[in-house]
């Protein structure tokens, strides 16, 4: 015997739950694997003087002794005497460079906020050297 | 006057998970197109906060630096000779690097990096910043 199968089908009704399940533990991945952080970044193109005599002939050499004290030709200086300074210079040449030079111990955040700061006057032409031990 | 009572829990039980089934699709859809996907770093670094106009990603070339300076290049603890041959024997690295250091780490820690790389031909370096 043949068994043909007419008429109307039985309607299946597939579970959602199991669906639905997934979809929470892919939210949940989802959740914890992606990051909305924002990042920037600083160019830290490499300058030709690597000689900090040489680059003191060509730009202003900030040394920042401590977090807020800074040293322009050993002279203590504050930020707002910096820029005047540096805008007096660059009337004279507006390819001024400024050398960053920070003491031991000085914080990675104080020399960002300084180069930030200073990227308003001289642009991407910021140096930095390490004090000489 | 009859009131129809009528029982068909099935179908109602359904129809409240509704929305909520809708909620959920649509936070996965979100999550799945507006995220981006990050690897765990070998040490949690805070970068310095600095809003820039340089947009950026931090997924290639990251070379970690701890607050107390310790330096980790492709989930590899290393020393600044270390991290010099290493960049010197991969060529590809050379186009660019990105430096995810810490914002209380010491600057000259990091400036010195900054030399090693560029002794080793490194053209393009960039420092990572957080917006706030």
């Amino acid at each position: 015997m043949i068994n043909f199968e007419t008429g109307k089908r039985k309607k299946v009704l597939i579970s959602l739950t199991p669906l639905i399940d997934v979809v929470f533990i892919l939210l949940v991945f989802f959740m914890l694997a992606t990051s909305f952080t924002k990042w920037n970044s600083i160019n830290l193109s490499s300058s030709e003087a690597t000689d900090i005599v040489e680059m003191e002939k060509k730009g202003t050499l900030v040394q920042i002794v401590r977090t807020g004290v800074y040293k322009v030709n050993n002279t203590i200086m504050s930020i707002p005497q910096i820029e005047q300074l540096i805008e007096t210079k660059l009337a004279q040449n507006s390819n001024h460079n400024i050398l960053l030079q920070p003491s031991k111990g000085i914080p990675l955040q104080e020399l960002v906020n300084l180069m930030k700061r200073f990227s308003k006057q001289v642009g991407s032409n910021i140096s930095l050297a390490a004090e000489e031990s | 006057m009859m009131i129809d009572l009528s029982t068909d829990t099935n179908n109602n039980e359904f129809e409240s998970i509704l929305p909520l089934v809708n909620v959920v699709f649509l936070l996965l859809i979100f999550f799945m197109l507006a995220g981006a996907f990050t690897t765990p770093d070998l040490f949690k670094v805070t970068p310095p906060i600095a809003q820039t106009d340089n947009k950026t990603s931090a997924k290639k070339g990251i070379i970690l630096v701890n607050k107390d300076g310790t330096i980790a290049f492709q989930n590899k603890t290393l020393t600044t000779q270390q991290l010099g041959s290493i960049i010197k024997s991969k060529q590809e690295n050379l186009k660019g690097l990105k430096i995810k250091a810490d914002g209380s780490t010491d600057s000259i820690r990091v400036i010195k990096i900054i030399d090693v790389l560029q002794n080793h031909g490194v053209k393009q370096i960039e420092l990572l910043t957080m917006v706030e």
